[in-house]
């Protein structure tokens, strides 16, 4: 299985900068959790090899007013990783991130979804956006996806609550996150790059169907810097 | 900047102490309560000691060279006004201690201090300090700094309703659509409010609080280097632009610009939560988008100022936190954050050259965890 590698250096600074930018939408506390988590990196890496926020202490945002309530969210990852090297670690197995919007005005369960990065034997696309409801899990449908790290997750988490307010403050920050923020967007762009290439090769079948049998390999993806 | 009625403080009992009082003139006309001690009178211990009585401004020269020579008196201005501080620890009129010489390099560790007179400050244990070369921007700062303790004074902050109180000082009007964010931002710096209201409260904390901790670094209000970063224009040719009051950006800003307490004490700040309000408004939602800023930005500066073609222009400073003026701006993929030693926490680290780093390794030991990795990257 060819695995998805990324900089060790680069994802602690992205959650680190994370941490910072959304201090005020997630409370000093979670921002603190999600730096935490940026440490738990080279922890899990140099021990059991799972790196997370686990789901009974997930991160939470602040309240965001909406035509449908008073909405709040929560994100937790587990994603097993492993060492490449001093500078770079891939993903080992599962690695999934899980989103939950909560509505305080609203008895409803809360949305769900998990974000993940699919193992080559699993059904569907490897990066992948899956609904979760009360009951056990489909295993389909799996919607394509590019958001990749918990990061990528909670950005787009953050940018469906609260909208123009943080697209806004992202602005407001933007001398402070220049660095990690260019970091994100050579990663994006590589791996949309990636995903046209590999519809250019379909042949036979649609574009969509190349996509989802994509395994990383034909063309190679890798994201860090090895 | 001349001592216009406007510029008249006749409320400050001020005591000025130089080894040559040539100097003096400066302030008697700013200050009407005023007295000067010539170092060099035989009896100027005893004038001093009555002129000291109730003062709330003291001006003292840091050469005291001119003076008597004699053991155990003080070497220079610093021991001088500690003196006087030790005198007095309980004086109810919490007097302001400031350093006025034309020798102020010759105070150790020059490098550290240079044009950072809030370090300086510091330094001297003042609340701040004046070169005589800029005597009148030395006497201006003083008009404002007792014009601040007055305001202070007369309006001591309610524990319950610091939002308000932070309005009120800070001057944020109520119907601005970014006051909301700009009193986060004010609270995010910490102000020593605890400082501001009970028995024991100290209006000097909360000015050093302005001149050593805000004033210098990008906090919630910039100067107009700043400014330009985010507009994306050329900081040099824009700050001259800012500065002239009649130029069509000066007046688009005027809107954002600080008119609080202390405003203008060291050139004129605009408010940062204000300044991205308005370049926001100015592209509809779209600053993020250069060619947005650029067709709403450009026809302000008569063709006056260029824009910055960087993708994520940021200023860049030396190993000290300051502006590197032959070398102001990179694009961010050029340069990584720093941690100069005095820099405040709660401001946004700044920003230095990754080839300056790599050629002086006390910068290199002071690149932000980070973005060490880059470094390595890049070396």
């Amino acid at each position: 299985m060819a695995e998805l590698h990324f900089s060790t250096d680069q994802i602690q600074r992205e959650m680190n900068g994370m941490a910072d930018l959304a201090e005020e939408f997630l409370g000093r506390a979670h921002s603190q959790q999600l730096r935490g988590a940026a440490y738990g990196l080279a922890k899990a890496l140099s021990t059991n090899g799972i790196w997370q926020i686990p789901q009974g202490h997930p991160l939470e945002t602040t309240t965001a007013e909406h035509k449908a309530g008073i909405l709040f969210g929560r994100l937790s990852f587990r994603w097993e990783v492993k060492a490449v090297n001093q500078k770079t670690f891939g993903v080992a197995g599962n690695a999934s991130t899980t989103i939950e919007i909560h509505n305080l005005e609203s008895d409803a369960p809360p949305l769900s979804w998990n974000t993940d990065i699919g193992g080559s034997g699993h059904p569907g696309y490897r990066l992948h956006i899956q609904f979760r409801s009360n009951e056990k899990s489909a295993e389909i449908p799996r919607f394509p996806s590019i958001l990749l790290t918990p990061v990528d997750c909670l950005d787009f988490l953050l940018g469906e609550l609260f909208q123009e307010k943080w697209t806004k403050h992202q602005y407001d920050r933007q001398t402070q996150t220049a660095g990690w923020t260019q970091d994100v967007r050579k990663r994006v762009c590589h791996l949309l790059r990636k995903k046209a290439e590999c519809a250019e090769q379909s042949s036979g079948v649609t574009p969509w169907v190349t996509l989802k049998r994509w395994n990383f390999t034909k063309p190679r993806l890798t994201l860090g810097d090895d | 900047m001349s001592a216009g009625m406007e510029d008249v403080d006749d409320k400050t009992k001020v005591v000025y102490i130089d080894d040559n009082i040539e100097a003096a003139g400066l302030f008697e006309d700013a200050f009407t309560n005023f007295t000067a001690i010539d170092l060099r009178e035989p009896e100027w211990a005893k004038h001093l000691e009555k002129a000291f009585e109730g003062a709330e401004l003291i001006i003292t020269d840091w050469n005291l060279d001119g003076m008597n020579r004699e053991p155990f008196l003080p070497e220079d201005g610093k021991a001088l006004n500690e003196v006087l501080r030790a005198k007095s620890r309980r004086n109810p009129e919490n007097p302001l201690y400031t350093i006025f010489s034309g020798r102020l390099s010759d105070v150790p560790d020059l490098e550290h201090h240079l044009n950072r007179p809030h370090i300086l400050a510091q330094d001297l244990d003042a609340d701040w300090v004046g070169s005589k070369d800029k005597g009148l921007e030395f006497r201006h700062q003083l008009l404002l700094l007792c014009r601040a303790r007055r305001q202070l004074r007369e309006n001591p902050a309610p524990p319950e309703q610091t939002a308000d109180y932070w309005r009120l000082l800070f001057g944020i009007g109520t119907d601005l659509e970014w006051s909301e964010e700009a009193i986060s931002d004010v609270d995010r710096f910490q102000p020593p409010v605890q400082h501001l209201y009970g028995d024991g409260r100290d209006e000097r904390i909360f000015l050093r609080w302005m001149t050593r901790l805000v004033s210098p670094y990008p906090t919630f209000l910039l100067d107009s280097y700043e400014v330009a970063i985010r507009l994306r224009l050329d900081p040099r040719e824009a700050s001259r632009l800012l500065s002239d009051e009649a130029s069509g950006l000066s007046r688009a800003l005027v809107p954002v610009q600080y008119k609080g307490i202390l405003a203008g004490f060291t050139g004129e700040r605009w408010w940062r939560a204000g300044i991205s309000d308005w370049i926001w408004r100015a592209t509809d939602g779209n600053a993020y988008d250069p060619e947005r800023v650029r067709e709403k930005v450009m026809p302000m500066t008569d063709g006056r100022v260029a824009f910055l073609e960087e993708r994520d222009p940021v200023l860049l400073r030396d190993e000290r936190g300051r502006l590197m003026e032959d070398d102001l701006v990179a694009d961010a993929s050029q340069a990584v954050r720093i941690q100069p030693d005095e820099w405040p926490a709660s401001a946004p680290w700044p920003w230095a050259r990754i080839v300056t780093i790599l050629r002086d390794p006390i910068m290199r030991a002071i690149v932000l965890p980070d973005d060490q990795h880059v470094l390595m990257e890049k070396s």
